[in-house]
């Protein structure tokens, strides 16, 4: 498969997304319907409205379509105009979500890398560079013992004050009940509605992206600060100018460690810093689902842009 | 073959007064189809009315001119459009005493 120079994939590439050729099995993110009736298990209700994907061609009322970096679309990913306070959970429609599903065959170091833009929605004067909480890019990957969330987002902005850090998922220790709703998530091992333990129950460091406790500056118990990773990205100067951004998580399934973070300019060596990992779940073996979001600060609708992605795999030569 | 692609708007949701769908793109697409399956609806004299709007930007939105028959009962209800641009989204007003309706909103797009 060839890629643009842009992009440096390791050896083996899993897929390569360039949105002019249809959303390539990327769909939103909706909670699992229970096995006896078509709704959404109770505890996952709040997740059924996040914003799906859409083939974005970026056109803007004063300044015409955009387009993407190769081409004309680009993925979009967008909320509603809704947000919650920094403190609380999201609240329903103030994330967007894109996901991907598939299975993995080597258990060696993964890479993602996609080249982004992000923007607040133009129906008001002003940039609304501040109306963005955060965006970012996770693996959700099961092997043979472990479910793990290896993510990594960029921290904008919290009750309107800028934050520009990036973080990693990491799972501060605690009781399950502290990190979000304990009740029935999905069916359990032997698909029996008969009891309580023929079901699967959240466990602490699922979902990192909304579960877990949230503070006033935007972090959460969800998530560790790279150390010395604030950094400016380029919010051009009206809310209809774009600027593409690339962005690279590498991550060594085989020893389950963050690998290395590079965004624009800025490389971190994450070698000998933890996933978030749980016990395995039924039924997901070699799981391998990437996934990309946003999440609003304010009452007004954000938009996260991929013009494309890739995943690739290798025995990682880097760092 | 062509390029195909569902994506579902409201998810079950009840509405108890008028809302519009979240914008969505649609420059790719040539036709479209909205469905509304009423999974409830509760009050009296309770009526949903919805239409199709457009738009340039996805700010400003336009009547484009195709309606949903007046909506009075549960059950699953489509309309066509086409050559619609860049954006489309149903505008939807719920009349009726103590009016409330949970639905799902499908948009089907196609190349």
């Amino acid at each position: 498969m060839r890629l643009p120079d842009t992009y440096k994939p390791l050896s083996e590439v899993i897929f390569y997304d360039d949105f002019d050729s249809g959303l390539n099995g990327w769909i939103n993110l909706a909670p699992n319907l229970s096995q006896d009736k078509m709704e959404y298990y109770p505890a996952q209700w709040r997740f059924a409205h996040w914003g799906p994907p859409m083939l974005s061609a970026a056109t803007f009322g004063y300044a015409g379509t955009h387009g993407s970096m190769h081409g004309t679309y680009s993925m979009k990913i967008g909320t509603r105009p809704v947000a919650g306070e920094p403190e609380e959970q999201p609240v329903p429609g103030s994330m967007g979500h894109a996901i991907k599903r598939l299975t993995f065959v080597k258990r060696q170091c993964l890479k993602c890398e996609m080249w982004y833009t992000y923007r607040a929605e133009q129906d008001r004067p002003g940039i609304g560079e501040n109306a963005i909480r955060a965006f970012g890019f996770f693996w959700d990957v099961q092997d043979a013992e472990k479910r793990s969330f290896y993510g990594a987002r960029y921290l904008n902005a919290a009750g309107g004050k800028m934050q520009q850090r990036w973080q990693l998922f990491r799972t501060e220790p605690g009781k399950p009940e502290d990190w979000g709703d304990t009740g029935r998530s999905a069916p359990g091992e032997a698909l029996d509605e008969g009891g309580e333990e023929e079901h699967v129950f959240l466990q602490r460091g699922v979902d990192p992206q909304w579960h877990g406790k949230r503070f006033e500056n935007g972090s959460s118990d969800a998530f560790y600060d790279i150390p010395d990773s604030h950094q400016r990205l380029c919010f051009n100067e009206t809310a209809d100018k774009l600027n593409w951004h690339y962005f690279s998580l590498t991550v060594d399934l085989a020893k389950r460690e963050y690998v290395e973070l590079q965004s624009v300019d800025r490389v971190f060596n994450l070698r000998g810093i933890g996933p978030t990992s749980v016990e395995a779940y039924p039924r997901i073996n070699q799981l391998l689902n990437p996934v990309i979001w946003i999440e609003s600060d304010t009452n007004r609708r954000v938009f996260l842009f991929v013009d494309s992605i890739a995943n690739s795999t290798g025995k990682g030569e880097l760092v | 073959m062509r390029q195909f692609y569902t994506v579902v708007l409201e998810r079950m949701q009840t509405y108890t007064g008028d809302f519009q769908t979240e914008p969505y793109e649609t420059a790719w697409a040539g036709e479209a189809m909205f469905f509304i399956r009423v999974h409830e609806l509760k009050g009296t004299e309770t009526k949903l009315r919805s239409r199709v709007q457009v738009s340039v930007d996805g700010i400003d939105w336009i009547d484009e001119g195709t309606a949903f028959p007046v909506i009075s009962d549960e059950g699953s209800h489509f309309i066509r459009t086409s050559h619609f641009g860049g954006w489309l989204r149903l505008a939807n007003v719920l009349e009726g005493d103590d009016a409330s309706v949970r639905l799902t909103i499908q948009l089907v797009l196609k190349e």
